[in-house]
């Protein structure tokens, strides 16, 4: 029970007293002190009949009310008898000035709110279930753990659940607002399923937002296999309907057709400039250190924005709150730990987690005859903080540092990483309002030290934001959620400085000037429900304000941009105003629940984006700047629509969607052949501005209960941008497109120790473009292209498969181990397939004269890999 | 570390290359000028040919019916003849004078193509030649060391002028002519600066002869050579730049859509040898 009622009695008794007290005629006052004058059971209208007869002015309709048997105790007062009528809900009384007026009660909303918790762990469960008992009545804890619930006043049996947990069931009377925090116990083994229907069981079907994938790093999904054995968040989304990458050796992901700078990656709120390491191979998120992953890649709601293809929001662990704890892993290419535990225990928890890769290489290199002079290696820190303060206040800090350094031929040394810091401020005012405050520092940095003359130098790049957040929501009513708030980012690009390495070099010092820039967003939204039908909708006002210092070219009107044509300059002093930019950016997704087990939603999206990557190469180079709106490069906007529908099968085991896309997007970044992005301090003159669209079909089923789960997922897309070419323009489709994309991923367990995964990946081959012609130039041959992107790369497929053995869970004494571990085996690329990496084009080595089309394969054999993971 | 490299190496076998056949876009046959006008004396060659299909056994059709002169700004017209495999020479030898500006004109089959005018450049010294050397594993025996030497130059760069350069290396009288090697410089970070250059990527040995060639080319020449580097040498890599034509500074003159291969340039050629003993 989570509250008594005679608790709740005993207040509204006082509360009645006195306002009866203070506002209340004297003379009624009087009357009411008087005896009732009679005992035992009657009516209510005979009792009420009763008191008026005594001179107290009552006020009724018999029409309103009901008139049900009431029983009377000996010597009770004309005010007893009202109190009691009201305190047992019969019916309302209302003291006036002159009377007391009767009306029929109505049942009040109360709030019960809280969070849920891992018990082993006290850390807060995005995503659980909160639901009443037999109704369609629920929410799930928010992106903080947070859950809150309005309910009319009366006895409920609450049910929380969560997959992987096992759920429980709670009884609450809720006649006043109610804190209520919940524990729930992870499931011992993936084989011990609960099969308990739950509002996250069909949530594809509650939820508002088409669109969403969720990824988990525990579970069934831990041992998707991947490359080296690795688990990886961007990887195992690569499975997810939408989202591609342009090959095994690639920077970053495409989500619907949108170019790899258009993913808002959010790490606990901070933005991640560049989420890999290895040129792409794997992402910075530590497995070990990641709680939840989100992906929107259709709706986005307003309180996001800055980017226009999708959001993928990451948080990490809180850590242990209950009890200290190690747990890591060693693989082929990454030995990671984590070191957890309470600082306060039950009430705020530390986290430190490390990853170091152990392998030196890079996959460039498999195609040159230069490995030992080119390796690569990388490491990670997390760390987390949170103090529990009180119920309503929490506190998190939150960071991570990330570096990868190559070294590359001799006398080259690259360093390139991201840093984070984040405070976190999670506060209730009251059981309906919950507001989220955070400010933030990130950085994405690059060095480049070169010892080798000509121009022994060091360069330098950086991109850095300095950020707040205000978010708010507020719950209405059951249902009917209203969020809102403010956000800005001050960034700040170094878009490149070059200098001698040492009094000796002989190189210039150059330094592009800095740019500067806020970009801020007011918006409001509203969740709320009518009916079968579930509306999502909201406003988002942003603003990009690119300030000085700050040159500004001017070039001739009739003239491209080009060096030649730069007719004069315009400086800016510090903080002076260059540009501004205001956008508004509707948000509206619409859910109708047809049925239990179907629903159809549409959405459209409209986001604003004001900082680009500048790059022209096949896959984004870590050293590639990042440029913010400015006089030349407007900020890139984006419309999308969708539209989907959702069906669950046998009790919401099966989960089935088709969704479909468009989406169009303005002022869209090109490069001019042969641009010239390095140092070039007017880069204006190498960019071009086009349109861009992407539209696609994507389907998906996923099983979700039972021994054997896991999903397949289709798509069938477009993504294409307008390009000039032999002197006209045509819409060419993306580097990274792929017309068909399958991708199917299970699981199973087997016994308690043992299970397996496998997963197959089939795609049409990205773009490519094949020469029409070849042709002399100084002894070499040298291919011509025509068109852009006039064939494609074989079709790409692959088969992986893992075998996960967990050690014993007791000892041979009986007793249990402290300790849990398992063993993963994993076969990348099961039958050796040797997939098309790219084309490359030469003349014969052994027939001077003759041109060859080569394909490069970057995994041309099974792959097979052991890692072995702990925690005790 | 060696069980480090151990694994470095079983990935390195991962990757493989394979020569395949595709169905390729049919050829467009397009005029290639190919033209270097250089301040030593000679009969500066210009090579004329036609491209020819990707897959087709022949690299280049040669031209051998194309009217050829090189024309100066200053009225001067130097009229060329057919030799062979392409190639027009000038009918007497000349040189080009820097700060001149010179253009290549054609007539095939009665249609005229022209390059833009090319300003050639000051010539600049290529300063003193030092020959320098490092240790490494023999290919042919990898556990026995071998000395490989290279050239190292320093050169003065002017400071007065935006200079764009091209370097050159003989071994032997045989040209380094890997589409990797073509190596060119700007001066946008050394304007006015000595520069020492080490040139570890042109291999030498003990006797052989050492020649290299600063060669002062124009800012328009450097920006088709760098292009055309990229198109060669970065295709199919994950920093591969977009497949595009190779812009030179050549057009029909009355047919903005049809395209002309190549370029035609005007070089100030400055030279130093030695042989490594």
């Amino acid at each position: 029970m989570l509250v008594t009622r005679n608790t709740f009695t005993t207040c509204i008794t006082i509360g009645i007293l006195f306002i009866g007290v203070n506002h209340f005629g004297f003379s009624q006052q009087n009357n009411l002190n008087n005896s009732l004058g009679f005992h035992g059971e009657t009516t209510l209208f005979a009792a009420l009949d009763t008191i008026r007869s005594q001179g107290v002015a009552l006020a009724y309709s018999e029409d309103k009310l009901t008139n049900q048997n009431v029983r009377i105790k000996r010597n009770t007062s004309i005010k007893q008898f009202l109190d009691l009528l009201s305190t047992d809900r019969t019916v309302e009384v209302r003291y006036t000035g002159s009377q007391i007026i009767i009306l029929p009660y109505q049942a009040k909303n109360y709030t019960i709110h809280g969070v849920v918790k891992n018990a082993e762990t006290g850390e807060h469960i995005i995503g659980a279930a909160v639901e009443i008992k037999d109704t369609q009545m629920g929410t799930i804890t928010n992106g903080y753990g947070y859950y809150t619930l309005t309910l009319k006043e009366g006895d409920y049996v609450l049910r929380y659940s969560h997959i992987g947990y096992r759920p429980i069931e709670s009884e609450a009377s809720l006649f006043q607002n109610t804190y209520y925090d919940v524990k729930l116990s992870q499931q011992i083994t993936e084989l011990e399923e609960v099969q308990v229907l739950s509002i996250t069981d069909n949530i594809n079907l509650v939820e508002n937002i088409p669109s969403i994938d969720r990824i988990a790093i525990s579970g069934a999904d831990s041992q998707i296999p991947y490359f080296l054995g690795e688990v990886d968040v961007i990887q195992n989304a690569l499975l997810r309907p939408g989202i591609k990458a342009i090959g095994e050796d690639a920077s970053g992901i495409h989500v619907r057709g949108g170019g790899v700078d258009q993913n808002l990656t959010l790490l606990d709120e901070a933005i991640i400039y560049n989420p890999n390491h290895f040129y792409g191979l794997i992402s910075i998120f530590n497995p070990e250190a990641v709680n939840d992953v989100k992906i929107m890649k259709g709706y986005i709601p307003p309180s996001y924005g800055g980017r226009n293809a999708s959001v993928i929001e990451v948080r990490q662990k809180e850590g242990n709150a209950n009890k200290t704890g190690v747990s890591g892993g060693i693989g082929a290419l990454s030995a990671r730990a984590l070191v957890e535990g309470p600082i306060n225990k039950g009430k705020s928890s530390f986290l430190i987690s490390g990853r170091q890769s152990l392998l030196n290489l890079s996959i460039d290199d498999f195609a040159s005859t230069s490995v030992r002079r080119n390796r690569i290696r990388f490491q990670d820190l997390n760390l987390k903080l949170n103090f529990k303060y009180s119920k309503n206040s929490t506190y998190y800090l939150s960071g991570y540092v990330g570096n990868d350094r190559n070294i590359a031929g001799l006398n080259s040394t690259r360093n390139w990483g991201n840093r984070m810091l984040n405070f976190r401020w999670n506060y209730l005012f009251n059981p309906r309002l919950f507001s989220n405050i955070s400010t933030f520092y990130s950085e994405y940095n690059y060095r480049i030290e070169n010892t080798e003359e000509p121009g022994a130098f060091l360069g330098r790049s950086k991109i850095s934001d300095a950020g707040a957040k205000i978010n708010l929501t507020y719950e209405i009513s059951p249902n009917n959620e209203l969020t809102f708030g403010f956000n800005t980012i001050y960034h700040r690009v170094s878009p490149g400085s070059r200098e001698p390495l040492d009094e000796t070099a002989t190189t210039n010092t150059v330094r592009l000037e800095n740019e500067r820039g806020f970009e801020s967003a007011i918006y409001l939204g509203q969740e709320t429900s009518i009916g079968d039908v579930s509306l999502s909708y909201g406003l988002r006002l942003s603003s990009f304000h690119n300030l000085g210092p700050g040159t500004v070219f001017q070039y001739r009107p009739d003239a491209p941009f080009a060096d030649s044509t730069v007719t004069d300059t315009l400086s800016f002093n510090q903080l002076e105003l260059i540009d501004q930019w205001y956008n508004l950016e509707p948000r509206l997704a619409v859910n109708w629940r047809v049925n239990d087990k179907t629903s159809l939603k549409g959405s459209f999206t409209r986001t604003a984006q004001y900082v680009n990557l500048i790059s022209n190469t096949r896959s984004p180079a870590p050293t590639d700047i990042w440029k913010l709106s400015g006089r030349y490069v407007p900020p890139t906007l984006t419309n999308q629509v969708t539209l989907g529908m959702y069906k669950n099968l046998l009790d919401n085991t099966w989960e089935l969607s088709a969704e479909a896309y468009y989406k169009d997007i303005n002022n869209n970044i090109q490069y001019r052949n042969g641009a010239d992005l390095v140092f070039n301090e007017n880069i204006e003159t190498e960019l071009f501005l086009g349109e861009a669209r992407a539209f696609g079909l994507e389907l998906y089923a996923r099983k979700k209960k039972g021994k054997l789960t896991g999903w397949i997922a289709y798509t069938l897309s477009r993504a294409e941008s307008r390009i000039p070419e032999n002197g006209t323009e045509r819409y060419a489709v993306e580097n990274h497109d792929k017309t068909h994309d399958f991708s199917t991923s299970w699981s199973m367990g087997l016994t308690d120790r043992w299970s397996v995964s496998s997963n197959f990946v089939f795609n049409t081959g990205i773009p490519v473009t094949l020469p029409t012609d070849k042709y002399e130039f100084e002894g070499n041959l040298i291919p011509h292209f025509q068109s852009r992107n006039n064939a494609r790369l074989p079709n790409y497929h692959r088969l992986d498969a893992s075998v996960k053995w967990k050690g014993r869970k007791f000892r041979k004494n009986g007793k249990r181990r402290k300790n849990r571990d398992y063993w993963l085996l994993t076969i990348y690329n099961l039958y050796a397939r040797r997939n098309a990496y790219s084309f490359f084009y030469r003349e014969s080595p052994t027939e001077p004269g003759l041109a060859q089309v080569v394909k490069y394969s970057i995994f041309g054999t099974i792959i097979p890999a052991i890692t072995y993971n702990f925690k005790f | 570390m060696k069980q480090t490299g151990l694994i470095s190496l079983v990935l390195l076998l991962l990757g493989c290359e394979t020569v395949i056949e595709v169905d390729l876009p049919p050829a467009q046959q397009l005029v290639v000028v190919e033209g270097a006008l250089s301040d030593i004396e000679g009969l500066q060659p210009i090579r004329v040919t036609q491209s020819n299909g990707f897959s087709s056994e022949n690299p280049s059709e040669v031209i051998e019916n194309a009217e050829v002169i090189v024309q100066s700004r200053t009225g001067d017209i130097f009229r060329y003849a057919y030799t062979s495999n392409g190639y027009y020479e000038a009918l007497s030898p000349y040189s080009g004078v820097s700060n001149q500006e010179y253009r290549v004109r054609l007539v095939l089959d009665s249609v005229e193509i022209r390059s833009e005018w090319e300003r050639m450049p000051e010539k600049v010294s290529v300063g003193a030649l030092e020959v320098d050397s490092f240790e490494e594993n023999d290919p042919n025996e990898p556990s026995e060391q071998i000395t490989v030497f290279f050239p190292k130059l320093t050169t003065r760069d002017p400071a007065e002028a935006t200079n764009f350069y091209r370097w050159i290396f003989y071994k032997n009288e045989s040209i380094f002519n890997d589409p990797e090697l073509l190596t060119i410089q700007n001066d946008r970070l050394f304007n006015g600066n000595l520069i020492p250059n080490d040139f570890r990527n042109f291999n030498y040995s003990i006797g052989d002869s050492v020649t290299v060639q600063l060669i002062s080319i124009s800012e328009s020449s450097f920006n088709y050579l760098s292009l055309l580097r990229a198109q060669i040498t970065t295709l199919g890599t994950s920093s591969g730049t977009t497949p595009a034509t190779v812009n030179g500074n050549l057009f029909y003159e009355n047919d903005e859509s049809r395209i002309v291969l190549g370029n035609f340039s005007a070089r100030a050629v400055s030279e130093i040898g030695t042989r490594i003993e």
